[in-house]
């Protein structure tokens, strides 16, 4: 499974890597920006990834915005709904707004910081990518 | 008299009443000083000749006249009196030719009355010819006819022989008309008032009385219906026997008038509500009007023959009563004010006028002083007086100075604290444009029109005092319309406020910076929550990672679950303290969007189920809303309410039950569902927990306070959940309130208003709000002096913008970018005037603020093309040359005119691009040379510049590159990154400046 992540804080980023380092392939990101292309440039060489987990709090370009540019380049690349990538959001604990936002955006699921591990796998369960 | 003294004549005088009636009475005279001669005498027939009297005017006189009679030859002498008071000259009637005459004329200057009587009485003797006689009668009658006043003669039947001219004009019927009649019948005289006939006169005539006037107010009706008034003097004509009578009748209706009028003004003086009083030369009081009695207390009687100094009070000085005496003494009328003393002794103040009366004689005989009591009035001008002083000194001493202003001539009066103030100011309050009132300039002058023209009034404005352009100070000022002697006037209050002004300016300054403090406190603690956190969150997931994925010792792991069970407490307390600030610097905002309410007590559940079970509570929720509408408010917020006041009820429950519930109010409503619709939400918690008594209840939503010290031992938590709840509840418009009962339980109500969201709303409502990059359409300069040049480059500028400015030289250039931020500015860098270079660099000084960064491309003719590497090393983004072309415009456009580049500009804004290009190579070698160090983190980081420059540069596939190798670099797959920067090396080493 490749995944990736973009998290602009270290230890987060450090967390979520090393945690996901255990289900598949991580490629590691430090900004919206650099996860768009990241992203697109897997796709034109597809090698898409399976699992996105996305910072919602990231400067410049934000998580949610990450998110809609995914789904748009997946648009354009025509990806059908069923084989679009799994995402997770995480996201401070009072942030229930954003992650309203996100729910409607299209992301399958999210995570409150501090992250609680076995959350993040019943997410990851729920989101069908892992057993 | 002297003619008298002198005189050989035997001389008579005597005085006769008004009347020439009168005269008759010389008949006594003559009897008595020679009876018997004079009735012997023959010259008793001159009787029949009569008198003849002519009066000029008046009746009212002294008639004096000299009897003379010459000793000698009395019988057979003419004796001709005369007085004339005209002529000097004695009348000498040449028609007594023949006659022996003596024709006296004597006057005594200083006792006649000039000029209006002339008599003549004539005697003669019986040897007066017929002829001469007849002559005599004749010139007597037609001397009578002439006199003017009615005369006639009577037979002894009393019926008229002669009327004269006059006496027909009296009684309206012609002379020849009355010849023969009744006097009576012809002259009915009747009382003027009651129309009654009077008693026969002529029947009152005797011997004893040979003559006699009419009753007093005789009139008669003449034809035409006029009232005359008449007098009349009656007297018999004898001659040894009665022949008849001798009437002269007046017309006294004027006199009547006269004296009616005189009557009626004597009246008036007595009614005069003035007292006057008229005392002779000497002062002696010969007459006081019933005023005067009333005022001084004196009676007429009283005062009669005395001086008017009785009235003295003293009070007035002798200079003043002398210059009184001179005045009305030569004749003027003197006015003034005196102080008087009644009777009673108490004064008085009179307003006095004495004036001199002339006699006939323009000789001063009497004065008249007319005096009016104005006590009154003293007293209450002196009233006023003190009043108007009183006034006069408040608003001197008023602590606030005082103009009033004419809106033409200045200052018409100020106190003299305006006139210290302006004094203090070094100016002059005339000069009205030393005032400047501070909103939008207006002028004192200005606002003063207004007040006076327009009714404005200004309760309080402040104006800068300004002198010679130079700032003296502040004034505060009330101006207010004011009418002053019939002119619109204003009338303002001035104060310095200069002190308070410099103090508010101070304030101002200590307010801002505290305001900037205060933001940078705000600021700092919206960057706190984000960093606070974050590193929390790093402790509490490593930990917990450590914890899932660790293969640990037992006691290890224990330790880590009170290391996370720690960091989870610290999160609380900082999320706690965070929001307690933010409250206090009114940061929190409440979101007003659709939520879904069953949630939020889902939610809870959730969250608090597990606690709940731990402490083997029964956890009951209640979700009494009746709608499957959103409803509007702030979810989090009300979540986060919900939460405090839950895991409070959890923390101080050891057994039973909590429950939670949200309900709308009114609960009547079956079915809520009207969109819009305001309602309340009742939030409700309740436990059966250790309970809060009435004295723990008034400290209960104070911060920081646990209603027992102990409990935050035993219970832990801040203190802060119910103070922030209970701010966030008012924050929303809403309430709290508690119900409690010590050791029993409690129940905490919150109500918030809420209102219904329309259903659609709600899928409007999460859409996302992701921020639309909206491209709006460029702002494009093009400086360029050719004229056709320009009409080509707007046209091909046009597939970009619609919004080209052309300037035509550099001048012109920079007004444009005064006004507005270009985003590309074309510049040909041969400009008359200034050139190019100079003009690009002071845009760019000019735009150095501005949030995007605008390129400034050079246009340079073909000839200068060897250059290029000039203009970008001054600071151009890019060069094209002329003639433009249409591709190579659109390579510069998408060259600058792209985030990247401009992302990278904006980060190196004084670098040219030739040493971005140069910054672009040293960055891969340090990336180089670190990576073969094996200092990843520092080759990371030249990486991540390098890619930066690359994209910014246009470099996207280099970028690219660059960036799978950043991948691997973080993932630490060391050993397969050689080939990745053998291959980023090489297109490095193809980068060439002049490609750009």
């Amino acid at each position: 499974m490749r995944i990736l992540i973009a998290e602009d804080e270290m230890i987060s980023r450090k967390f979520i890597s090393k945690f996901m380092s255990q289900y598949g392939d991580c490629d590691i990101t430090v900004d919206g920006a650099e996860a768009i292309e990241v992203f697109q440039m897997a796709l034109e060489e597809e090698e898409p990834y399976d699992l996105v987990c996305l910072d919602i709090m990231m400067p410049e370009v934000d998580g949610l915005q990450v998110l809609k540019q995914i789904r748009e380049m997946e648009t354009e690349h025509q990806i059908a709904e069923d084989r679009q990538v799994k995402i997770i959001m995480t996201t401070a604990l009072n942030d229930l707004k954003n992650i309203q936002q996100a729910f409607n955006d299209g992301s399958a699921g999210y995570a409150v910081k501090p992250i609680d591990t076995e959350k993040l796998i019943t997410v990851m369960k729920r989101l069908g990518v892992i057993d | 008299m002297r003619i008298i003294e002198v005189s050989t004549d035997k001389v008579f005088e005597t005085k006769l009443q008004q009347h020439i009636g009168y005269m008759n009475y010389r008949y006594e005279h003559y009897d008595n000083f020679s009876n018997d001669v004079f009735i012997k005498d023959p010259a008793d027939h001159i009787l029949d000749v009569c008198f003849l009297i002519l009066v000029d005017q008046l009746a009212l006189s002294y008639l004096k006249y000299v009897f003379i009679k010459h000793q000698l030859g009395l019988l057979d002498e003419q004796i001709l009196w005369v007085q004339n008071s005209h002529n000097q000259d004695a009348l000498v009637d040449n028609q007594y030719e023949g006659l022996k005459r003596k024709i006296i004329y004597i006057r005594e200057e200083e006792e006649w009355q000039s000029g209006f009587m002339k008599a003549y009485h004539i005697y003669m003797s019986e040897k007066v010819t017929h002829a001469a006689q007849q002559t005599i009668q004749k010139t007597m009658r037609s001397m009578l006819e002439f006199i003017g006043e009615g005369i006639l003669i009577l037979d002894a039947n009393k019926r008229i022989v002669f009327m004269n001219q006059q006496g027909s004009s009296i009684c309206g019927v012609s002379t020849e008309d009355v010849h023969m009649k009744d006097f009576q019948d012809v002259f009915h005289v009747v009382d003027g008032d009651t129309k009654e006939p009077i008693e026969d006169v002529f029947a009152k005539l005797t011997k004893k009385e040979p003559y006699i006037g009419l009753p007093f107010n005789s009139a008669i009706f003449v034809k035409s219906g006029e009232r005359k008034y008449v007098s009349a003097n009656i007297s018999f004509l004898y001659k040894s026997i009665l022949k008849g009578y001798f009437v002269i009748i007046r017309d006294i209706s004027r006199i009547k008038r006269n004296e009616n009028r005189l009557r009626r003004l004597s009246k008036a003086v007595e009614y005069s509500p003035s007292s006057v009083v008229i005392t002779e030369l000497n002062g002696d009081i010969e007459y006081v009007n019933p005023k005067f009695e009333e005022l001084t207390g004196y009676t007429k009687e009283e005062v009669m023959g005395k001086n008017p100094n009785i009235l003295k009070s003293g009070f007035t000085s002798d200079e003043e009563y002398k210059n009184l005496w001179n005045t009305i003494l030569s004749g003027k009328i003197w006015q003034g004010e005196l102080m008087n003393r009644k009777k009673t002794g108490e004064n008085y103040w009179e307003s006095v006028l004495i004036g001199p009366v002339y006699n006939d004689n323009h000789r001063i005989d009497r004065f008249v002083a007319v005096k009016q009591d104005i006590t009154k009035e003293r007293e209450l001008i002196s009233e006023m007086e003190s009043e108007r002083n009183m006034f006069d000194m408040l608003i001197q001493s008023a602590p606030i100075g005082l103009v009033l202003y004419d809106v033409e001539n200045g200052p018409v009066r100020m106190n003299d604290r305006a006139q210290s103030i302006v004094n203090a100011f070094g100016t002059d309050i005339k000069c009205l444009d030393s005032f400047i009132v501070r909103e939008g300039d207006l002028t004192l002058e200005q606002a003063i029109r207004q007040v006076v023209g327009d009714n404005v009034i200004f309760p309080s404005i402040e104006m800068r005092v300004m002198q010679k352009g130079r700032n003296r100070g502040w004034v505060r000022l009330g101006i207010v319309p004011f009418v002053y002697q019939n002119q619109r006037h204003a009338l303002f209050s001035i104060d310095d406020i200069t002190k308070n002004k410099e103090l508010e300016e101070a304030l101002k300054v200590a307010r801002d910076e505290a305001k900037e403090a205060d933001k940078a406190k705000s600021m700092f603690l919206a960057n706190m929550s984000h960093e606070i956190r974050t590193p929390i969150n790093g402790i509490i997931g490593m930990t917990e990672l450590t914890l899932t994925m660790g293969e640990l010792e037992e006691e290890q792991r224990s330790n880590l679950r009170l290391v996370q069970y720690s960091s989870r407490n610290l999160l609380k307390i900082i999320n706690d303290i965070l929001d307690i600030s933010k409250l206090d610097a009114g940061k929190i905002e409440i979101e007003t969007i659709p939520f879904d309410v069953h949630k939020i007590i889902r939610n809870t559940q959730q969250s608090f189920a597990e606690k709940a079970a731990e402490k083997s509570l029964i956890l009951e929720s209640l979700d009494g809303i009746n709608t499957k509408n959103m409803l509007i408010g702030d979810p989090f917020r009300i979540q986060q309410i919900m939460n405090n006041l839950v895991n409070n009820a959890i923390k101080f429950t050891e057994v039973g039950t909590v429950s939670f519930g949200i309900h709308h109010k009114p609960r009547a409503v079956e079915e809520i569902g009207e969109e819009g619709e305001p309602i309340w939400l009742e939030i409700t918690v309740e436990d059966t927990g250790i309970g809060i008594s009435e004295k723990e209840r008034q400290v209960l939503f104070q911060r920081f306070s646990q209603v027992d010290s102990t409990i935050t031992r035993q219970y832990g938590g801040t203190g802060l959940g119910l103070a922030i709840t209970k701010n966030l509840v008012e924050l929303m418009n809403g309430s709290i309130e508690l119900e409690s009962v010590k050791g029993k339980g409690s129940l905490f109500r919150v109500l918030l208003p809420s209102t219904i969201a329309p259903f659609e709303n709600y899928a409007e409502q999460v859409k996302p709000e992701i921020e639309m990059s909206s491209e709006r359409k460029s702002t494009m300069l093009v400086v360029e002096d050719d004229r056709i040049n320009q009409k080509i480059i707007v046209a091909f500028l046009s597939s970009y913008t619609d919004h080209v400015d052309l300037a035509s030289d550099g001048k012109e250039a920079m007004e444009f970018v005064k006004r507005h931020v270009y985003d590309v500015i074309f510049m040909d860098i041969q400009l008359p005037g200034i050139d190019g270079v100079e003009v690009m660099k002071t845009i760019r000084e000019l735009y150095r603020e501005e949030e995007k960064y605008t390129p400034i491309i050079a246009v340079t003719a073909n000839a200068l093309w060897g250059d290029r590497e000039r203009f970008l090393n001054d600071g151009f983004d890019d060069y094209i040359s002329k003639p433009y072309d249409k591709d190579e415009l659109a390579v510069s456009i998408k060259k600058t005119r792209n985030k990247e580049y401009m992302h990278l500009k904006d980060k190196y804004y004084d670098r040219t691009v030739i040493e971005l290009f140069r910054f672009t190579k040293e960055q891969w070698m340090e990336a180089k040379i670190a990576f073969k160090q094996a200092e990843y983190v520092k080759c990371r980081a030249y990486l991540s510049r390098t890619r930066e420059l690359c994209k910014g540069l246009g470099y996207s596939e280099i970028a690219r590159s660059i960036l799978k190798l950043l991948l691997k670099v973080r993932n630490e797959e060391y050993e397969v990154l050689e080939g990745g920067f053998k291959k980023v090396d090489l297109l490095m080493e193809n980068v060439k400046m002049e490609e750009w």
